[in-house]
C-alpha cells in the first residue's frame, strides 16, 4: 500500500506540479528509478503488478457486475478471428517498434563514434604538423581553434539529437581564457568559442564573457566542477541567481528554452581543472532528463580530452610561434 | 483529502531526495576573488595567446 500511495503521490505531483527552475545531478546512473515507469520497472513494482494479478485471479472481484452471466456459447470462427486480429496488431506494433527503437539505437551509437573519429584524426594531424619543421600558412588556418570547437559543437548537436528525439537541439561550448582586468591585473572568464547550428551566428557580436567567480562557473567551481546543470525555466533560475542572463539571452530568446550544462574538467599544464563548459540546449521544454546527464558528462570529458591535448600540443610544440611568423 | 495531502507531501520530500537543492546553494553563495580559486591560469593564459595569434592571422588573411 505504501508504494502504491507513492506511485499515485507521484502521478498527482507530476500532473499539478512543474519541475524545478534549475536542477543539479552529479550522475544519471539511477534515472531508470525516476518516473512511473521507474516504479513499476522496480523489484517493489514489479511484485506489486505480479500481487494484484495474483490477487484478480483468486475470484472474481467485488465490483463484478452480477448480471453478467457465469457462461456464454461463441462462435469458435469469430474467437478464432479476433484472437488472430489482436495477436496481428500486437505482433505488427511491436516489430515497427523495434524497428524504430534499433535504428535510432543504431543512429546513436553511429553519432558518437563520429565524434571519437574526428577527435582522432584531428589529434594525428596534430601529431603530424609537430614533426613538421615548416608548416605552411594555409594549414595553421585550417587548423583554427574555433573551426575546432564549432566541429565538436557539430557531431554533439547531432548525438544529442537523435538521443533525445529533438530536432531543435543546439551546443556550445566556453573554453577558460584570462583577460586584461581593470585594475590592470588579470581575470579569467569562461568565453564562447564554439556554436553549433541552430544558434544564431549573429550571436557571437553580442556575446559576453561569463567571469570565473559568477553564475554557472562559479556553481560548478564550489562543487568540485562535478556534475550537471539542468536548466528547466532561464528566467526563473536567473530571479534565484543560478543564471547570469546576457544580451544574448534578451535578444534570441526563443533560441534557448531549456539547456543541461557540464564542466569539461582536463589537464590546464599544472593539474586538473575546468577548462570549460559545455552546454547542450533547445527550443523546446522539459526535452532533458536525468537520464541524459551521464550522455552530457561522456560529452563532456571527451572533449575535455580533446581540448587539453589541443592547447598543450600548440603550447610545446611552439604552434604559438608558427603562427605569429606566418603574419 | 488529508491522505491526498501526505501523499503529494511525501512525492516532493521523495523528489528533492533525487537532486541537489540549488536555490538553497545559490542564496547561501558568497562573493569570492578569483585569486582564492582554483583556475586553469596557465591554460587560461595559454589560450590568450592562441586566440591572439588566431585573430591576427584570420585579419591578415582576410585583408
Amino acid at each position: 500500500m505504501r508504494h502504491l500511495g507513492i506511485l499515485l503521490g507521484r502521478v498527482s505531483l507530476r500532473l499539478i506540479s512543474t519541475p524545478d527552475c534549475v536542477v543539479h545531478y552529479t550522475e544519471g546512473r539511477s534515472a531508470w528509478k525516476s518516473g512511473v515507469l521507474g516504479f513499476l520497472s522496480r523489484l517493489s513494482g514489479i511484485g506489486l503488478t505480479l500481487g494484484v494479478t495474483i490477487a484478480l485471479m483468486t475470484s472474481a472481484p467485488w465490483w463484478w457486475p452480477s448480471s453478467i452471466p457465469d457462461t456464454i456459447a461463441i462462435n469458435t470462427t469469430a474467437a478464432f478471428v479476433a484472437v488472430a486480429l489482436v495477436t496481428g496488431l500486437l505482433s505488427t506494433g511491436g516489430f515497427l517498434y523495434l524497428r524504430r527503437r534499433v535504428k535510432r539505437s543504431l543512429e546513436i551509437k553511429g553519432q558518437l563514434h563520429e565524434l571519437a573519429h574526428y577527435l582522432r584524426d584531428h589529434e594525428t594531424r596534430m601529431f603530424k604538423k609537430a614533426e613538421l619543421k615548416n608548416i605552411d600558412r594555409e594549414e595553421v588556418v585550417l587548423a583554427s581553434f574555433c573551426e575546432h570547437m564549432d566541429r565538436i559543437c557539430e557531431y554533439t548537436r547531432e548525438y544529442f539529437k537523435s538521443l533525445t528525439r529533438d530536432s531543435t537541439i543546439s551546443c556550445a561550448i566556453r573554453v577558460a581564457v584570462e583577460v586584461d582586468g581593470d585594475d590592470g591585473g588579470q581575470r579569467y572568464v569562461y568565453k564562447t568559442l564554439g556554436r553549433s547550428h541552430g544558434l544564431s551566428q549573429d550571436r557571437q557580436y553580442t556575446t559576453e564573457d561569463i567571469p570565473a567567480n559568477r553564475g554557472i562557473p562559479r556553481f560548478l567551481h564550489d562543487h568540485d566542477c562535478k556534475g550537471i546543470l539542468q536548466y528547466n525555466d532561464i528566467e526563473a533560475a536567473a530571479k534565484i541567481g543560478a543564471f547570469q542572463l546576457t544580451g544574448n539571452e534578451e535578444k534570441y530568446p526563443d533560441e534557448i528554452v531549456t539547456m543541461m550544462v557540464g564542466p569539461t574538467n582536463g589537464w590546464d599544464g599544472k593539474r586538473q581543472s575546468m577548462l570549460g563548459l559545455l552546454y547542450v540546449t533547445s527550443r523546446s521544454e522539459r526535452v532533458f532528463s536525468r537520464k541524459h546527464v551521464d550522455c552530457v558528462r561522456f560529452l563532456a570529458d571527451t572533449i575535455a580530452e580533446s581540448l587539453a591535448f589541443t592547447v598543450q600540443s600548440l603550447k610545446n610544440g611552439g604552434a604559438i610561434r608558427t603562427i605569429r611568423r606566418c603574419q | 483529502m488529508s491522505i491526498v495531502k501526505r501523499l503529494l507531501a511525501f512525492s516532493r520530500k521523495q523528489l528533492a531526495r533525487r537532486s541537489d537543492p540549488v536555490e538553497e546553494i545559490v542564496a547561501k553563495m558568497q562573493p569570492v576573488d578569483e585569486t582564492s580559486m582554483r583556475l586553469p591560469r596557465s591554460f587560461a593564459h595559454t589560450m590568450r595567446q592562441i586566440l591572439s595569434a588566431e585573430s591576427h592571422n584570420h585579419a591578415k588573411v582576410k585583408g
